[in-house]
């Protein structure tokens, strides 16, 4: 019978195997044992069990199998699980990269995994549910008075300020989205990305160093951002905009495609906008289906879903639009493309977290949220971060579920936290990064 | 793979130079809420203050600094304000505390010795302030309204210390309130020669209840200024009434226009001063309502309103959410001890559980503490009112209940904000008005059952209502016994609008010219209802008690060969019924002929009439007033086809001349065609209702035995009442033959009852009847003073006049703004509009 069963059907059932089965698997015939020496066997293990889908480039020969002996290996030693299985190749490939610090990046990548059961699962999407998008009322007025009345009830000032002010920092997606970017200016980006801010007041605050959350470019930049993030050895997402960003009037195929090809070139993130048609002629099934080829096409790369809320009409296509989203798999939904004439406002935002808190209570998967647009100042971001906390909590304060777009707004929060740390106003000539 | 094609990496994977946030995940993980600025992370890194906040994302506080205010306190001798100036008085130390913390704020001689003070400059500012130039007095309130403005921090800083609310709402709502009330009374001021046929009372006295003392001094002090009136207060809460009037000072306002007198002796002074023209107040409780009316030296006209909440309906067609986050903001405002703010709640079944599940979570994020800190959202709550509320909790140990996480400050008197649940309205604590945080949640099934339960209630302050469904929304506007509908949203005031409480005394407004109007008297009836004789005490405490056995007349009564003996029965429910104890009296002429015989009723019969208009109120309210004008008019037709029987029984009873009589019937006829004409007139707009003030109870005056009626029946039944009428018990007569007209013209059975006998006795059991929602009383001063007193039990709307001083035969003094004033309560509906949104 096992002879009959194609191989791809054993290799299937074997990745679900437990590590330590699958040495005795090796020696049970010469069939199974191809299967289990095969290298996409071992890449397809090296992904699920330790994340990790492609090898760069190394001046060492490396091969699947030996990169996941490694890695193991490594765990036994650290979190001292007695399986020496794999041991006994003492081989150390590479997978990440080749410097002195290696072992030490390694172990903290391990304590990552390890409290990986803690971290947010990954939005899976549902079925197509039309009835979370039924009898959905929202109040056009009682929202925007609620978001008015909701400024200002939290208070954030002088150390609390500058705290909050550098965690908005890291949530930032640094973003350069026009027809005149070049290689030039997305290195300027990228870098100004890894050190948003000056090393004196990072110090002087008791931090180390700092990343803004991701940097979010056109498709055509993401290889320029690679290439700048990899010389840098940074490791902050990239977000490329894709399916027909700005305004999704393309056909569904080439949607798709761009944001394979963005995946393809290495964009860690893809932020796809919604067909508003289909929103405005309440075809919702529809929209399902086009978000979740998104989603597939976006393999491992999470998906931001920008519902474009300036498109929508009332705040109930927002909601629905959201819920859609969030059903086909979005890890995130985003406000808009910054590009429509209303953009990231908190009653829009209030409708959207509302989505967010409904779609946990249905499913159990916490969907991050990202406004975006119109966000300029040091004081808008932490209105924003408040808002995150009162509304969803502490955890969607958090770069995993909670990013603005923007691309001015460092700035500012650089010209505050230089006020607070010199107590001068910063001089925009030299005191602030370009 | 080539250099150009660097390998995608997931988001958050950790390599050297990670990315913050995500050690910060860790961390969060690891040591949840313990981190600590000084201390040392796993590596041994000295944690900064910033770094400790970064991870653990605490929030700081935001003290509004209250050393301006404190310097204004110490500055000033503070005592009585009286002649533009701080006066000491020399009696007991009145303590301010501030809740926040309990520390002593002031200490405030009190006396009440200088209320005569007060009143003497009041005399003499009055004249010259009532008859102001309407231009002049808009300057100086103009300048009053810029100065409140210019100092309105500190207003509301000195509100928050003394009051112990949180001082957002201090100064986002209340003052801007006071302000928005002052610009329009200022508008209002300069537009005096539109506020036709009245005029300024003279000096009114308003007291200030504890907490929300600008909004009441918005609400009473304002209007009353702008009306042309000297203001003395008594505050409960004295720091922001004597900065108020010392900003009027700044302002420029006349010496004598605004007195403020500290103290429950001052306040006792002052209602017992003849001068004083008006009574006006809001205070926390019935029984000091109570006590204030009965303390009365003189019968004035009392306006006086217990404080009391609001209620919301939620129905499952609404956004849920939005009416969770609403609650958690309006139900606590003023700490839960104001008007808007929200006592009980009533959830629709089907969407109950997932309403109570988020107000859940919403309620314990809530932050208790100093109310000068920005960053609480409940402030303090005064410690009367929290042991109120305590032992209403631990009555209602069986209810479940929530509260807000916040820790409670150790000194200062606070109480967290908490929610009862799943309370039936058959519980006691259900209409029981607990000032402070607290706010009682029910479930119904349908929305005539919400409305019945909200009806259902001594209070009717204002009520919200969440759906989105129009017509539901209508309905209800139109049904809920309240005098603010909202709509989706809570707790907004707009001064230009006229609602008007359901749980007062008098009429307690909140806005618009009725408010004005509410402290002027009609230019052609000044002092209608003002007495300069002190009330005879043995008067009052005998009125109504005496009663005169019915004996038979010694005359005949009828001369059988001549006509059939008649016997004249009670109107009640639009049939004759014989009185309860079936007595009659004997009713002569002017000249001492026996005209016939009427019952003599009793406290049995007024409850008989009572029922039987209660049970007509709906049907009759219910009608258009195109309908009801169609029956008034076929009224007066009836009457006129009997002009002459009419006149003969009024010249008779009274010995006026017949003409005369003609006369009385003419004019009659005149008032019935203007209460037919108004029937379809009062209310114009959905948003601006005149809703009917329900069971009437009238004791007509007895001069004018038709007219005086009819002025008054008219009007009444025409906005919808029904009527329990006491006919003049000098000249009955014409009633009883009126009755025979009304029971053959349309009108429904029970919408006008009447009940002869002797009018004290049975004036003060309609006042005494709960379920008459108004006594209009024409008659004697202790009766004036007797009734009013009454009506404070069940918050009755009461009108009374001594019985002489109203001339119904001239057109001004018998119809009019006063007459329709009293028949109907104001609402108004606030519904913000929107819902487009962008493209």
């Amino acid at each position: 019978m096992w002879s009959s069963t194609p191989h791809f059907i054993l290799t299937d059932i074997f990745s679900h195997l437990p590590i330590v089965d699958v040495g005795e698997c090796l020696i049970v015939c010469r069939s199974w044992n191809s299967i289990l020496q095969d290298e996409y066997y071992w890449k397809r293990r090296l992904k699920e069990d330790w994340g990790i889908d492609s090898l760069r480039e190394t001046h060492q020969p490396c091969s699947w199998i030996s990169e996941y002996k490694r890695l193991h290996c490594m765990q036994s030693k650290s979190v001292m699980t007695s399986n020496s299985e794999f041991e006994r190749d003492g081989l150390l490939a590479l997978t990440l990269n080749h410097d002195d610090d290696e072992e030490e990046n390694l172990k903290r990548h391990l304590l990552k995994k390890r409290i990986s059961g803690n971290m947010p699962e990954r939005n899976d999407g549902t079925t197509f549910t039309p009835d979370w998008i039924e009898n959905v009322h929202i109040n056009y007025p009682a929202v925007v008075r609620a978001s008015n009345d909701f400024k200002g009830r939290r208070a954030l000032k002088k150390e609390h300020q500058a705290a909050w002010l550098v965690k908005a920092v890291t949530l930032i997606d640094l973003t350069t989205l026009a027809g005149d970017d070049t290689y030039c200016n997305v290195d300027r980006l990228c870098n100004y990305a890894k050190n948003p801010l000056r090393k004196e007041i990072l110090k002087q605050l008791g931090f180390d160093s700092l990343t803004v959350g991701a940097v979010c470019v056109y498709p055509n930049r993401v290889k320029d951002v690679c290439k700048v993030l990899n010389k840098l050895n940074c490791n902050i997402g990239i977000a490329s905009v894709a399916a027909g960003f700005p305004e999704g009037q393309t056909p569904m195929e080439t949607r798709v495609r761009e944001v394979e090809l963005a995946v393809e070139a290495g964009a860690t993130e893809i932020d796809i906008v919604i067909n508003r048609t289909l929103v405005l002629e309440g075809r919702w099934e529809e929209l399902y289906e086009e978000v979740k080829a998104c989603r597939k096409a976006c393999g491992e790369a999470h998906l931001k879903t920008i519902i474009a809320t300036g498109h929508l009409g009332d705040f109930e296509n927002i909601y629905k639009a959201s819920m859609i989203s969030m059903m086909a798999g979005s890890d995130f939904i985003k406000t808009s493309t910054g590009k429509e004439s209303v953009n990231a406002t908190f009653p829009v935002a209030m409708v959207m977290i509302r989505a967010i808190r409904d779609y946990f209570e249905y499913t159990g998967f916490k969907v991050g949220f990202k406004p975006a647009g119109g966000i300029r100042t040091a004081k808008d971001s932490l209105q924003w971060l408040t808002l995150m906390k009162e509304e969803l909590g502490d955890e969607w304060v958090q770069p995993d579920l909670f990013r603005m777009g923007a691309s001015s707004l460092l700035g500012d929060i650089e010209r505050q936290l230089y006020h607070y740390c010199t107590g001068r106003y910063a001089s925009s000539t030299f005191d602030i990064a370009m | 793979m080539s250099s150009q094609t660097p390998p995608a990496k997931r988001p958050c994977t950790d390599e050297k130079g990670a990315m913050f946030g995500d050690e910060n995940v860790t961390m969060n993980k690891q040591l949840p809420d313990n981190i600590m600025a000084g201390d040392e992370d796993q590596n041994g890194h000295f944690i900064s203050k910033e770094k400790a906040i970064f991870q653990n994302l605490e929030y700081s506080s935001a003290k509004e600094s209250d050393s301006a205010a404190m310097s204004w306190i110490n500055s000033q001798k503070l005592g009585d304000f009286v002649m533009n100036k701080m006066i000491q008085g020399s009696g007991d130390m009145l303590t301010v505390t501030n809740r926040s913390n309990d520390k002593v704020v002031a200490h405030i001689p009190t006396s009440g010795g200088n209320v005569g003070e007060a009143v003497k400059s009041g005399r003499e500012a009055k004249e010259a302030w009532g008859k102001m130039q309407g231009h002049i007095r808009a300057r100086h309130l103009y300048s009053v309204t810029r100065e409140v403005q210019k100092q309105g921090k500190l207003l509301a800083v000195m509100e928050c210390i003394s009051t112990g609310v949180a001082v957002r709402e201090c100064k986002n709502v209340m003052l801007a309130n006071l302000v928005q009330t002052l610009y329009h009374f200022t508008g209002w001021a300069e537009l005096s020669p539109e506020v036709k046929d009245c005029q300024s009372r003279g000096i009114v006295a308003v007291l200030l209840p504890e907490v929300d003392t600008l909004t009441q001094i918005a609400q009473q002090v304002v209007p009353a200024l702008a009306a042309g009136n000297c203001v003395i207060v008594s505050p409960s809460a004295p720091l922001p009434a004597l900065l108020f009037a010392s900003l009027c000072v700044t302002a420029g306002l006349p010496p004598g226009v605004l007195s403020v007198v500290v103290g429950d002796k001052a306040r006792q002074a002052l209602l017992s001063d003849r001068n004083i023209a008006m009574l006006s107040g809001a205070l926390s409780t019935k029984e000091e309502c109570r006590s204030l009316v009965s303390s009365l030296q003189y019968p004035i006209p009392v306006s006086l309103c217990q404080v009391g909440k609001s209620s919301m309906i939620v129905f499952s067609n609404s956004d849920i959410d939005s009416a969770v986050d609403c609650l958690a903001d309006k139900g606590f405002y003023a700490s839960g001890q104001a008007y808007d703010s929200v006592g009980k709640v009533l959830v629709q079944s089907s969407c109950y559980e997932k309403f109570c599940k988020r107000l859940k979570e919403k309620i314990s994020k809530l932050r208790v503490g100093d109310a000068l800190d920005h960053s609480n959202d409940v402030g303090a709550t005064t410690s009367k009112n929290i042991s109120a509320i305590k032992e209403a909790l631990t009555l209602n140990t069986h209810l479940s209940q929530f509260k807000s996480s916040s820790a409670i400050p150790d000194t200062g008197s606070y109480h967290a904000p908490t929610v009862l649940l799943d309370v039936q309205p058959s519980n006691d604590i259900w209409d029981e008005v607990l000032l402070g945080p607290l706010v009682k949640v029910a479930s119904f099934r349908t929305a005539k059952e919400a409305v019945a339960i909200v009806n259902h209630s001594k209070q009717g302050v204002g009520c919200s209502v969440w759906s989105e469904k129009n017509s539901l929304i209508m309905q209800l506007t139109k049904q809920l016994n309240v005098g603010t509908v909202w709509v989706n949203c809570h707790g907004i005031r707009e001064s230009s609008r006229p609602s008007q409480y359901r749980s007062c005394t008098g009429s307690m407004q909140c806005g618009g010219v009725d408010l004005l109007k509410l402290y002027m008297s009609p230019a052609a009836t000044p002092r209608l209802s003002f007495s300069d004789d002190k009330i005879d005490p043995s008067l009052v405490k005998n009125f109504g008690k005496a009663t005169f056995p019915a004996l038979p007349s010694d005359k005949p009564t009828v001369d059988p060969e001549e006509s059939v003996n008649r016997t004249i029965k009670l109107f009640i429910g639009g049939a004759l019924k014989r009185s309860a104890n079936d007595s009659y009296r004997t009713v002569l002429s002017s000249t001492g002929a026996v005209l016939g015989s009427l019952p003599d009723a009793n406290k049995k019969d007024i409850r008989d009439a009572v029922e039987a208009a209660a049970k007509a109120f709906p049907g009759w309210s219910g009608k258009s007033g195109f309908n009801r004008s169609q029956i008034l008019y076929f009224l007066a037709e009836n009457i006129c086809r009997r002009k002459e029987d009419f006149a003969e029984v009024i010249a008779q009873s009274t010995g006026r001349k017949y003409d005369d009589g003609m006369q009385e019937v003419d004019t009659s006829l005149q008032r019935l065609f203007m209460a037919a004409a108004w029937a379809d007139k009062f209310t114009s707009s959905p948003w601006e209702q005149k809703d009917p003030v329900g069971v009437i109870g009238i004791t007509a005056p007895s001069q004018w035995p038709m007219l005086g009626l009819c002025s008054l029946l008219g009007p009444a039944i025409a906005a919808g009442n029904t009527v329990v009428v006491l006919p003049s018990d000098k000249f009955p007569l014409v009633a009883a033959d009126l009755c025979q007209v009304i029971a053959t013209s349309d009108i429904p059975g029970g919408v006008v009852n009447m009940v002869y006998g002797s009018q004290s006795p049975l004036s003060l059991a309609l006042a005494q009847h709960q379920h008459v929602q108004a006594v209009w009383y024409f008659g004697y001063p202790e009766g004036c003073h007797v009734i009013t007193k009454e009506g404070v039990e069940n918050n009755k709307q009461v009108w009374c006049e001594e019985y002489d001083r109203r001339k119904w035969n001239s057109l001004v003094q018998g119809t009019g703004y006063t007459i329709n004033r009293h028949c109907y309560n104001n609402k108004v509906v606030v519904m913000p509009p929107g819902d487009t949104f962008a493209n």
